[in-house]
């Protein structure tokens, strides 16, 4: 699948889970739903850091044009918006989503 | 009877004082020639951190009287039958990583990035004006995976250093790098019990020779690193 | 870049290794909490989860 084809389906992901978390879930900060909105979350963040870094290397690849790079900088730009404006929702600091998967993750 | 696991040694038990942890009585329950330390615990009982420590502390008796291996924090056992059950399936595995650790301890080292250590690389570099915020957002994050892998790259210079001055051999060395912000190198070795101080102030010395980070010397302790079979 | 001190570093080395480290007996081990095994996402994580989800059902409870 292409990079652009990733984003998008991660976007519409992060935009379905806006519209199900903030409804079903009880954003009390004790709650069990609030932890696994955590769990979510840093799933998603991970993902978006992968595919960031996949974007870098492609850029650095001279593959694409500069219409190209400004897209999909915008497009990263704003899913980062989203996901930290997420976890700033449920209280959590968007360092707070790190996860610690050994070498595989510690890409920032 | 739910059992706390803190570590596995060879049968026989040593003799030693059968206090486990928050005053309750050490259990030792054995097959394969293996038996299994553990704490008495009372099902609804739940973990915090202060039993951590004292874990480790009783991980220190143990390992002071007998080879063992330290299990992980937080491993129970519904019923002593189960936790024979499970030496008896590893048995081999455990014995083989019994002798590795046996009469041997655990040194810590980290090294963290001290303040000249050219963190300001990590700040993304200007951009000229005229190239869009799409622009601007991807040169900022390819110049912050350049600065993080120059890091990667010279934290690893330094575990090289430091294995080869320590002139130790590569099993009996474990190491990260960049495991957080802060650290520059996580590392461990298994050394001589009895040379274990010596040890740890050679690895002091040495690591005390380089300029861009700040070295945290632990230990002895028993060897958690070295203890798994996988 | 915050500033840990030597006592800080020491105790995160000692935290990580009781909790990452040593012998896993996986399968016969685990929190698991009314019989619900929770994802193993490193026992310090387990942990703050279990506190919580106990809390919320001695919440409900009462």
């Amino acid at each position: 699948m292409s990079i652009d084809a990733e984003l998008d389906e991660l976007r519409r992901e992060v935009e379905r889970l806006r519209g199900i978390l903030p409804e079903q879930v009880d954003v009390d900060p004790e709650g069990v739903e609030h932890v696994l909105a955590k769990l979510v979350l840093v799933l998603v963040e991970f993902l978006r850091k992968l595919l960031e870094r996949q974007a870098v290397r492609r850029m650095e690849g001279g593959t694409l044009s500069d219409e190209e790079v400004e897209r999909m900088g915008l497009a990263l730009m704003r899913l980062e918006q989203k996901v930290h404006e997420m976890a700033r929702a449920f209280g959590l600091d968007p360092s707070e989503l790190n996860l610690e998967l050994g070498p595989l993750g510690r890409l920032v | 009877m739910t059992l706390l696991a803190h570590a596995i040694a060879a049968a026989p038990p040593a003799a030693m004082s059968h206090d486990g942890l928050r005053g309750r009585s050490l259990a030792w329950s054995e097959a394969g020639g293996l038996g299994l330390w553990s704490t008495e615990w009372a099902r609804d009982m739940k973990l915090e951190r202060p039993d951590a420590l004292a874990h480790h502390r009783l991980v220190e008796r143990i390992c002071a009287v007998q080879p063992c291996l330290p299990v992980r924090f937080g491993t129970a056992f519904a019923t002593p039958d189960e936790a024979r059950a499970s030496l008896e399936k590893r048995a081999a595995a455990l014995h083989a990583a019994l002798t590795r650790v046996a009469g041997k301890s655990e040194l810590a080292l980290t090294l963290l990035w001290s303040k000249n250590s050219g963190a300001s690389a990590l700040r993304p570099p200007s951009v000229p004006e005229a190239d869009g915020p799409g622009r601007r957002y991807m040169e900022a994050r390819r110049a912050e995976y350049a600065a993080f892998a120059t890091r990667r790259a010279r934290a690893q210079a330094l575990v090289d250093r430091v294995i080869s001055e320590l002139a130790i051999e590569r099993p009996l060395v474990w190491h990260q790098t960049c495991t957080s912000e802060d650290v520059a190198v996580s590392l461990a070795v298994l050394v001589p019990t009895e040379r274990a101080l010596e040890r740890k102030a050679e690895l002091e010395h040495l690591a005390a020779r380089f300029a861009d980070v700040v070295p945290v010397v632990n230990g002895p302790w028993p060897p958690y690193t070295f203890a798994g079979t996988e | 870049m915050t500033e840990l001190t030597a006592e800080d570093t020491s105790l995160l080395e000692l935290v990580d290794r009781l909790l990452n480290k040593g012998v896993v007996l996986a399968g016969e081990a685990t929190i698991s909490v009314a019989g619900i095994d929770l994802i193993y996402l490193g026992l310090n994580v387990v942990l703050a989860a279990v506190e919580t989800i106990e809390k919320a059902q001695e919440r409900r409870a009462s």
